[in-house]
């Protein structure tokens, strides 16, 4: 689904990617780990196209129904009308726009993409309380403002929320976990598990072993400056949590 | 409703308020040859470029001197601009007066109509004719009676103009003691082709009197004219309520809008004004002029405006604080991108005897690109020791990591520019759906292009 070949890429002059090399197929699930500052985030964030990031060198190819399209060259709504989808690490709050209005323009600009219906106010209500009784969370979200005065549990359960309406093919969780207590953990990784399928691919990008033991990965790999330096199966995930990252690389 | 009723003064009376007009056009044109409005404090950031073109101009090039064919346009006209107007109007919830070419139609194609006292003679109103000059200040007889020297330049020219056609250049509305209406009263305003060149100046005076209660919208849709230049003053009489709504769709070249409002005790008025134009070189200017005359008095300003292109954007408030307890709030909203120019210049004085005032304004503005332009200009005159009185302005930009949120879930750039603009004049937009709740105006505002 997505092929990365030798990817450099820097923000600001501080180059933060070295040469990543990852593929990931259709219907896997991946998990990304490293120490802080290793350019995890950088990654999802040049994967979802965010424009203060230079890419130097080396390819990003995604294929959807059968066709490779050049990411780089998509533009960042683009890349989300053709399935990709990034959970923000810190999502970003808007006051004066109601989530639900915001859900709906997004799922209705995909809607416009796929030729498929818009939905009105009511609809689309319908449609999305029933996505997230789903999910196990809480409708009330979507009556206030875009992530305004959410708890950090609230913002990260906003974005599998949104991951749930907009239905993507390729999902960059960005560090989802982090900041959840022990039943938002729960919630939030039950969401990600009852999201896959075999035409679906996730990476999740974390810092802890935690989540794994909530969601069933293919693989791990670990990101050390810029680069990965070692990938595996879940045990991978198990030696990280005994040993750290300071062998490594 | 009474039918708009034209008084039967005599040949002699027109003449003499003719005179009028050419008195006030001369009073004009002697102001206009030494005035820069570059150099001007009050007028430096309003593009008034265009009055180069008035200098010398006899009175009839620029105003319609026989206004009955404006008032009653041809059939055509009439079916064209019903066209135009029936998808901006709501006759269930409006009684609405359609000013063609700045002018009242004599015959009002939107009905039903409430029963109001309507009127473009002040002296035909039956049982207090006399006081008319009471009633409306800023009449043209009212001025002529009291020798009331207008300052304001374009002000000045309105009334020149308003008076050429001395039947029908003004209107007047006024609710009786205790009146209110169903429905709100809804004035919208288009000229057409023969407006080219002209100045459409229409001059509207709303009187309230004790305990009445009104909501007045006024919309400007399409526009032709070199200049439009609208007048409309208030008259807010004891614990008496108005609405207001000031909205301008138009592609008009230039407009300058100008309120002057007096209010009386407890009395209470709320104008908001929404700008948002199709001509993108449009340049405009919204003043508004209050006298807190008795205490208690309160008034809200707001207003929204989107200036793009190379458009120019300006507000000129004047508040006069006169008595104690009064109250004022300002809000202005706006953003401003391209090569695009506004300002906001907001004067508030408050009297020796205003004590317990209390005054606030805050302008905020999203400025996108590099070469769109904001000046905001404070101007605080306090006289009185016992007051509350803030302001305060933020110029800001749309927030990078907002927009790419945005994106990031499939709204293209131009979409996610639009949902945080929507998203920045909410609580503005908020106020306006509790106010004047399912106006069609409010559907007009649609930022994308």
């Amino acid at each position: 689904m997505i092929y990365i070949e030798d990817l450099h890429a820097e923000i600001e002059g501080k180059s933060v990617l070295n040469g990543i090399n990852l593929v990931v197929k259709a219907g896997e699930v991946h998990a990304i780990m490293g120490p802080n500052g290793a350019g995890k985030s950088s990654l999802s964030r040049i994967i979802a196209g965010h424009p203060a990031y230079n890419i130097r060198s080396g390819s990003i190819e995604y294929e959807i129904n059968l066709k490779k399209k050049n990411l780089l060259d998509m533009g960042v709504h683009e890349r989300a009308l053709n399935g990709i989808f990034m959970s923000f690490q810190y999502p970003v709050e808007v006051n004066g726009l109601s989530n639900m209005e915001f859900l709906r323009s997004a799922f209705n600009e995909l809607s416009k993409f796929h030729g498929s219906e818009e939905l009105d106010a009511l609809d689309f209500a319908e449609f999305a309380e029933k996505k997230i009784k789903a999910l196990g969370m809480n409708t009330d979200l979507l009556e206030r403002e875009l992530n305004v005065a959410f708890s950090g549990g609230e913002k990260k359960q906003n974005e599998i929320i949104q991951m749930a309406i907009l239905s993507p093919r390729l999902c960059f969780l960005d560090e989802t976990d982090s900041g959840l207590d022990i039943d938002a953990l729960r919630t939030v990784a039950s969401g990600i598990e009852s999201f896959t399928n075999k035409h679906r691919a996730i990476v999740i990008i974390t810092h802890y072993h935690r989540i794994l033991e909530y969601v069933n990965v293919d693989k791990v790999h670990i990101l050390k400056d810029g680069r990965i330096v070692s990938s595996g199966d879940s045990s991978l995930a198990k030696e990280i949590e005994k040993h750290g990252y300071k062998n490594l690389g | 409703m009474k039918k708009i009723i034209t008084s039967d003064r005599s040949a002699e009376k027109e003449r003499i308020k003719c005179k009028y007009a050419l008195e006030l056009y001369e009073d004009f044109q002697e102001r206009l040859a030494d005035f820069r409005y570059e150099k001007d404090e009050y007028w430096k950031y309003t593009k008034l470029n265009f009055l180069a073109k008035f200098r010398q101009a006899p009175i009839t090039s620029l105003g319609f001197a026989d206004a009955n064919e404006l008032a009653a346009p041809r059939a055509e006209e009439r079916a064209k601009l019903i066209k135009l107007l029936a998808p901006l109007v709501d006759s269930s919830k409006q009684n609405i007066l359609v000013f063609f070419n700045g002018i009242i139609l004599d015959e009002q194609p939107f009905m039903p109509l409430e029963k109001l006292s309507l009127s473009h003679e002040a002296a035909s109103f039956s049982e207090n004719g006399k006081k008319s000059e009471v009633n409306f200040p800023y009449s043209l007889r009212g001025m002529k009676k009291q020798n009331f020297k207008e300052t304001n330049i374009l002000a000045l020219l309105n009334a020149a103009l308003a008076s050429l056609d001395c039947k029908k250049g003004e209107v007047f509305i006024k609710l009786d003691e205790a009146a209110c209406l169903k429905k709100a009263l809804h004035l919208v305003f288009v000229d057409s082709h023969r407006a080219q060149n002209k100045v459409i100046s229409p001059r509207v005076h709303v009187t309230l009197e004790k305990k009445s209660k009104l909501t007045l919208l006024e919309t400007h849709v399409e526009n032709h004219a070199l200049l439009t230049n609208s007048f409309v003053s208030f008259k807010l009489g004891e614990e008496t309520e108005l609405q207001h709504l000031y909205a301008d769709f138009s592609g008009a070249e230039n407009s300058i809008h100008f309120t002057r409002s007096l209010l009386g005790k407890g009395s209470v008025l709320k104008s908001y004004s929404l700008q948002k134009n199709t001509n993108k070189s449009h340049a405009s200017s919204v003043q508004h002029e209050s006298f807190l005359r008795e205490k208690e008095a309160k008034l809200v300003l707001q207003g929204f405006y989107y200036g793009q292109g190379e458009e120019k954007k300006d507000f000129i408030i004047k508040l006069h604080h006169e008595s104690p307890k009064t109250y004022s709030q300002q809000l202005f909203k706006g953003i401003v991108r391209d090569e695009a120019m506004a300002s906001f210049t907001g004067s508030v004085k408050v009297y020796r005897d205003a004590q317990k005032t209390n005054s606030s304004q805050l302008s905020k503005t999203l400025l996108l690109g590099d070469s769109a332009k904001m000046n905001i200009r404070p101007q605080l005159e306090i006289l009185a020791d016992d007051v509350k009185c803030d302001h305060g302005a933020t110029i800001g930009q749309l927030d990078a990591d907002e927009l790419f949120y945005l994106q990031s879930r499939g709204l293209s750039k131009n979409h996610a520019e639009e949902v945080l603009f929507l998203a920045f004049i909410e609580e503005f937009i908020n106020e306006l759906k509790l106010i004047f709740p399912g106006e069609t105006v409010l559907k007009n505002l649609k930022l994308r292009d």
